[in-house]
């Protein structure tokens, strides 16, 4: 195909989304709806992986040490900490200063711990992350093999249930944009059929003077992508702005409970969601409905 | 050129439209095929069209046996035929002009070629002064010579004109089956299907009638002659 056909099938897919004014507004607001509905999955998703995310890099377990380790054994347990791919990051809690830190804490009743300077019951340990929540279980295993450790302070009950739901949260979501996706193509498809069918006189006409599939198929294509582009530049527009007046509504009773991703976080990858759903819903629809009519 | 050997078409509802029909049109022929409505002419034009596939029998067009023509070869095969149809099939949103161009953009025609094309196909049918109409503005004769500079404007070896008198007032038809023997002295193989018997008359050509979907006269003549 060379520039002049493509620049061909380009003027035919502007100058039918025009002629046919009502009929392209009437799709793009169907196709905007349907965006509308899969930018606020988009953000609702971004916000739930950046929650889960949260609660992964968050959740620390404490790995207490032997009584009489020396500094040389401490090493040698930091560096098989080290050599465990599922961990993080690694602190060193040394007793006297998990001691100080006990004593700031229980400040009304600094009284009941006097003394316990001299006679420190408190031991050395390790606070870590996981990289993967999924895979604590391994993990403290691989821990728990360390020559040193003495126990592990680790609310297991806890990691399994974060661990099942942020997995079925993942799972439930895909699920979720997988529906949109079909009830997309579905809204956009018929949205274009309603065109072909207006213009199946023209198709019937190319194919007897004849012209290819692609020369029939790709003017009404670019008008799909038209329509898929228009309706997505106004979803972004509507769903970005409804975020935004939701976060700064919101925002604050929120943030103490969950942190959710800023506007500015969200809008570029929003807007290439959207673009990209538009532009590929918006072919895929218009080449599904064109189907029929190519076998004249 | 146009070979029907011994075809057989049956449609689904049980119809037989043609059975066992036979003939060889031959390149450069001016050819009138006639009969009564439902006697099977139209199947005929499906079938050089590719609409349809015989249910028996072999159609050859230019020596392509279009049973073993696969659809993507479809649209190649047909940019050998001018198609002239009894309702015009004009796009009303485009000019004339556009009309016929539309008909080389989809051949990948250059501009050059369509500037070219476009002037002499139109004055050969008389309407060089109303490129930049639309058909609705044009009288039925005038859509009908838009339609025969569309299926000429590529010079295809053979034209096939379906009812091309069919809406036309009978000084008109005479005037486009005029048109129709002009292009065929410029060596184009013309079949035409009708049943305007006048003109078949007028016109003293080879003659193929079709009755019950088989053919009952093959020769020079008039429609009843």
């Amino acid at each position: 195909m060379n520039s002049k056909t493509f620049k061909f099938f380009i003027v035919e897919g502007l100058k039918s989304f025009f002629k046919n004014g009502l009929l392209s507004a009437a799709s793009v607001i169907t196709v905007s709806l349907s965006l509308i509905l899969f930018g606020v999955y988009v953000l609702f998703s971004m916000n739930l992986n950046y929650a889960a995310m949260q609660i992964e890099t968050n959740y620390e377990i404490q790995i207490f040490i032997d009584e009489n380790a020396d500094s040389s054994l401490i090493g040698q347990i930091e560096l098989g900490l080290g050599e465990i791919e599922n961990i993080n990051t690694i602190t060193f809690v040394a007793k006297g200063q998990a001691l100080k830190q006990w004593i700031d804490s229980m400040a009304d009743n600094i009284e009941a711990l006097e003394g316990l300077e001299d006679d420190n019951p408190l031991r050395d340990s390790f606070r870590i992350t996981f990289k993967n929540l999924q895979y604590a279980d391994e993990t403290l295993s691989e821990i728990k093999a360390i020559q040193g450790v003495s126990y592990i302070k680790n609310n297991k009950d806890v990691v399994d249930k974060l661990v099942d739901i942020t997995d079925k949260i993942k799972k439930s979501s895909f699920y979720f944009m997988l529906f949109f996706a079909v009830i997309s193509i579905f809204i956009i498809s018929n949205s274009i059929r309603i065109t072909v069918f207006a213009r199946r006189r023209e198709v019937n006409i190319m194919k007897f003077v004849g012209a290819t599939d692609w020369f029939i198929r790709l003017p009404f294509m670019i008008e799909g992508i038209i329509i898929g582009i228009v309706g997505a530049i106004i979803s972004a527009i509507i769903v970005s702005s409804a975020y935004g007046y939701f976060l700064s509504t919101t925002g604050v009773l929120i943030e103490t409970t969950v942190k959710l991703l800023k506007t500015g976080q969200v809008t570029r990858i929003l807007i290439a969601y959207l673009a990209g759903g538009g532009i590929v819903l918006g072919a895929l629809g218009s080449s599904l409905s064109l189907r029929k009519h190519l076998y004249v | 050129m146009i070979f029907f050997n011994n075809v057989t078409k049956q449609y689904e509802n049980g119809t037989v439209a043609l059975d066992n029909v036979g003939f060889f049109i031959d390149k450069g022929e001016f050819v009138f095929i006639v009969g009564s409505s439902g006697a099977g002419k139209s199947t005929i034009t499906k079938l050089i069209l590719c609409e349809e596939q015989p249910t028996n029998g072999s159609v050859l067009i230019n020596g392509i046996d279009l049973k073993g023509l696969s659809h993507r070869e479809m649209p190649y095969y047909r940019r050998q035929l001018g198609m002239v149809f009894q309702d015009f099939r004009l796009l009303p949103n485009k000019t004339v002009y556009e009309n016929i161009a539309f008909a080389m953009q989809v051949r990948n025609a250059t501009a050059k070629e369509i500037r070219r094309a476009i002037p002499n196909v139109l004055s050969m049918v008389g309407l060089s002064h109303k490129s930049k109409v639309k058909p609705g503005q044009l009288s039925g004769g005038e859509q009908q010579r838009v339609a025969l500079a569309r299926a000429m404007v590529n010079n295809p070896p053979v034209l096939i004109a379906d009812e091309p008198t069919g809406n036309l007032d009978p000084a008109t038809a005479f005037e486009i089956i005029q048109l129709l023997e002009d292009i065929n002295k410029r060596g184009t193989t013309v079949l035409t299907v009708t049943h305007a018997c006048d003109i078949v008359d007028k016109m003293k050509k080879r003659v193929i009638e079709i009755d019950n979907g088989k053919i009952i006269r093959d020769g020079v003549g008039g429609y009843n002659i």
